[in-house]
């Protein structure tokens, strides 16, 4: 192999490779989404959910917009706790919730929790530095 | 020659609404008088171009003859053409420029936010109070109107092509565009920066209408929603049931800040940003399931019985 082609070649694996991390983020866009709680432990929705940065991210706009924070406050170190996925689905119904949160987004906050326990310190002030530009964001300037 | 006529008709329905070639404001005429001028220098160097292309190749030399015929004046022409040329498309497009990006005082202000996949639209009414509406913009005809453009998530980008050029809204920044309406009408802006999946259903219903019907149409709007006004059990849902979380109705429990303000949603022509007429039927349906609608937007489906869901479309279409 000579070496403009080798070079080609290593090019084209870099570029797959940095492509396949696309799948990460897959987003599902039909009326389809999930609409029952997860049956246990080893649902295989879980395992999907967990991997998909999409839906995690959804899961930290969801978590802000329902006003999570305002009685949790931002998410810090050792908060949330590291708990079993369908623990946290089933906390977030606490307080009548869960007639409010539908299912999917449910499933999407719960990514988020179980995300901001594997994430550090760092991210996670990245994370809500980026949703300080939401709309019920601290520094949303609009009309209250 | 019928598929020249279809074309042409095709053509023709996009005239009007949303046409940089319609101008309906100070700003786009402006810009359409640049475009002119640039389509006359560049058209004339065009033509000079083909017809001396077509000279050379007419007065073809015979192989034998290899003696230099200079055509220095000519040439020295042409030079002269494309360097006027260039520099009244400089000049021109520096004016144009500078006569957009003037900051002038103006009597009305009006913030504009883009969301994935929607326009937060606030007019400021003195004493520090904004009016808030949503995806529909009205503006005065003949005065000027300073936008403040943000965004809430990612990058958008305001376009009215009738009004004004295009104008990005970025996260973290406020950019600042003076419209100016001028022929009263309706036309139609349109997020012009890729912001998601939902980026094509992203518009904006703007209407430039007499100064004396736009303010009665801003008084509407600032007035909140009076007790026992509109369907009663359907604002009982409304404000009990997941709804009230993300959307505002001034004057009643339902004090969302997420999502569109839904004070007067009747009044407006669509819902969800152009995607569907504002109908009975599209608000049950977007009540119940939005993503049927607009795959992807932010809001969840609910779980009301279909018959809160009627009652809550009962209840919205009479908040006008």
């Amino acid at each position: 192999m000579s070496l403009p082609s080798m070079r080609l070649g290593s090019g084209w694996i870099i570029g797959m490779t940095l492509l396949a991390g696309c799948s990460a983020e897959q987003r599902t866009l039909v009326a389809a989404q999930p609409t029952s709680p997860p049956t246990g432990p080893d649902d295989p929705r879980i395992a999907a959910i967990k991997g998909n940065f999409y839906q995690i991210s959804q899961g930290g706009r969801y978590f802000t917009w329902y006003g999570c924070t305002s009685c949790h406050g931002e998410p810090k170190t050792g908060w949330p706790p590291r708990l079993p996925f369908v623990t946290y689905y089933a906390r977030i119904g606490h307080k009548g919730y869960d007639r409010k949160i539908a299912a999917e987004q449910r499933w999407q906050i719960s990514a988020y929790l179980n995300s901001l326990t594997v994430t550090d310190a760092a991210k996670r002030h990245r994370q809500a530095v980026d949703q300080k530009g939401e709309p019920t964001a601290g520094q949303w300037q609009g009309p209250l | 020659m019928r598929a020249f006529a279809l074309i042409t008709l095709l053509l023709a329905g996009c005239a009007g609404q949303q046409s940089a070639m319609h101008v309906a404001g100070d700003q786009a005429a402006t810009l359409i008088s640049l475009f002119r001028l640039m389509m006359w220098v560049c058209g004339i160097a065009y033509l000079l171009v083909i017809l001396f292309l077509g000279w050379g190749l007419i007065r073809r030399r015979s192989a034998a003859d290899t003696s230099e015929q200079p055509y220095h004046k000519l040439m020295a022409g042409w030079v002269g053409f494309i360097l006027l040329g260039l520099i009244l498309l400089v000049v021109a497009s520096f004016l144009a420029d500078r006569s957009l990006g003037q900051r002038q005082q103006v009597p009305l202000q009006v913030r504009v936010t883009g969301h994935q996949w929607w326009w937060r639209i606030e007019y400021q009414a003195g004493n520090g109070r904004w009016i808030e509406t949503a995806n529909e913009l009205h503006l005065p005809a003949g005065v000027p109107v300073l936008l403040e453009l943000r965004a809430a998530d990612v990058i958008h980008s305001f376009w009215v092509p009738n009004l004004a050029g295009k104008m990005d809204m970025i996260p973290g920044k406020i950019n600042r565009m003076t419209v100016t309406g001028r022929t009263n009408g309706w036309f139609r802006g349109q997020c012009a920066e890729f912001c998601g999946t939902q980026h094509a259903n992203m518009a904006l219903a703007v209407k430039v209408e007499q100064v004396g019907e736009f303010d009665r149409w801003l008084a509407g709007q600032a007035r909140p929603v009076s007790p026992g006004e509109g369907v009663a059990a359907g604002r009982k849902v409304f404000e009990s049931a997941s709804c009230a979380v993300c959307h505002q109705v001034r004057g009643t429990e339902a004090r969302g800040r997420v999502g569109p303000d839904l004070t007067h949603v009747a009044s407006r022509r669509t819902i969800a940003a152009g995607t569907a007429p504002m109908t009975h039927g599209s608000l049950r349906g977007w009540i119940i399931q939005p993503q049927a609608i607009k795959p992807g937007t932010s809001m969840p489906p609910s779980d009301l019985s279909p018959q809160d869901a009627e009652a809550v479309a009962s209840y919205l279409e009479t908040l006008r």
